[in-house]
């Protein structure tokens, strides 16, 4: 028990895939320019994320070896497909909204990183307790780059429709946060910020000890 | 050899269960998935031409301007119907913006001015500028314009029944959407006199 849930908790702080592991970057880049565009994005990705390491960690025994990682990406890219035509069947709005992401997710290598790495080597439960708590990392990972560049690029926030300061903060929008360069901008400050408090806390506990 | 027939025939097993699944799902899903889209397409019409009950696709006489090479940014048209009788056109227009095409519908009533003007897709403008076009107020003022006139796209409250303002920091998306709009207008100037006809005669 206590060792699921640490596979549940180590993607969203300890493992977090964008901060720690520095994975899937090429989503994360490209779709972070407004807070609910990275919540949706990464509902869809967490969702796919479990329901592949479940199938992929059911089929760890029947999988040959040598043929793993395109048996991996049939299983994702399946599953992608199934989530974008039932989003479109029963979800439309949500679908207008996630459209252009959806097919997105099958090249987050999150996903097959953590079939090949975790859900091909564990059982099914924790490799759903991976998959949930890597995908809850990703999803917080990317609104806060989402929420930080759409603040400073827009002058305002978006939260599931609703503007959170009305006609906007008091000072002009930087607008090339919204732009591809502000993604950069804001992953290399955010993954600096993390990257001293993790070092400072590593020293601050060495030195007690 | 034999283990890559082996490995072969296994992936191969693994690629028809994803096919079958798929086929499965692409059934279930595709009669709503029509619905959905036939019933969203309906919902945009009903905006571009508030007036209309019901929307005729009419793409058959695009054919001769598509052979002069007339209109490239015209996608499809429909006569927009109240009670049997044509009350305008709606057109689909395509103009490239800043990122890519946007997609939008304009509607033009019987007497030369524009009904509504809604876009359908502006995905791929930049969120925070250029996608302002999705904004109520950017719509609204290609509303009630002579179809006859050009319009102008402005940097300043508009004066003229011809001007709209442009989105600060977003000209190329505002001039695209503009340009649309003059398109259908022309294919409005051009076209409607031959649909007013034909239903008299038609009559």
């Amino acid at each position: 028990m206590n060792r699921l849930w640490n596979d549940l908790t180590a993607g969203i702080v300890k493992e977090n895939p964008v901060f720690r592991l520095v994975l899937g970057l090429c989503p994360t880049l490209a779709v972070t320019t407004a807070l609910m565009n990275g919540f949706w994005m990464g509902m869809a990705s967490t969702f796919v994320l479990t329901m592949s390491n479940i199938i992929v960690s059911l089929l760890r025994k029947v999988i040959p070896e040598k043929i793993r990682i395109p048996a991996y990406i049939v299983v994702i890219a399946t599953f992608v497909t199934i989530v974008q035509m039932a989003m479109h069947a029963f979800l439309p709005d949500m679908y207008n909204i996630l459209g252009i992401f959806v097919p997105l997710i099958v090249v987050n290598c999150i996903i097959l990183a953590r079939a090949e790495s975790f859900a091909g080597k564990n059982p099914v439960l924790n490799a759903a307790a991976d998959g949930i708590g890597m995908g809850l990392g990703y999803t917080i990972a990317v609104m806060l780059i989402g929420g930080i560049r759409e603040l400073i690029g827009t002058a305002n926030l978006v939260f599931f429709g609703k503007a959170l300061f009305g006609a906007g903060l008091p000072f002009p929008p930087a607008v090339i946060m919204i732009l591809p360069p502000g993604a950069f901008f804001t992953l290399g400050v955010l993954l600096a910020i993390l990257n001293a408090m993790h070092q400072r806390s590593k020293s601050a506990s060495s030195t007690v000890q | 050899m034999k283990s890559v027939i082996r490995l072969g025939l296994i992936l191969m097993l693994f690629t028809a269960a994803a096919a079958g699944l798929l086929a499965f799902t692409n059934e279930a899903t595709k009669g709503r998935i029509a619905e959905q889209e036939r019933a969203a397409q309906e919902a945009a019409l009903t905006l571009a031409m508030p007036a209309a009950t019901s929307f005729d696709p009419a793409d058959d006489l695009l054919a001769s301007y598509r052979e002069a090479g007339q209109f490239p940014r015209v996608q499809s048209i429909w006569i927009g119907r109240a009670n049997g009788q044509a009350v305008g056109l709606v057109v689909k227009v395509t103009p490239v913006g800043y990122g890519g095409p946007v997609i939008a519908l304009v509607g033009i009533g019987s007497d030369g001015r524009s009904t509504g003007m809604t876009i359908i897709n502006a995905a791929q403008e930049t969120p925070g500028l250029g996608a302002n076009i999705l904004h109520e107020w950017f719509q609204k003022q290609f509303v009630g314009k002579e179809a006859t006139r050009d319009l102008v796209v402005v940097k300043r409250p508009p004066q003229a029944n011809n001007e709209v303002q442009a989105i600060t920091a977003a000209t190329i998306s505002s001039n695209a959407v503009t340009d649309g709009v003059n398109e259908a207008f022309d294919l409005w100037a051009s076209l409607w006199p031959r649909v007013s006809e034909g239903e008299v005669s038609g009559q």
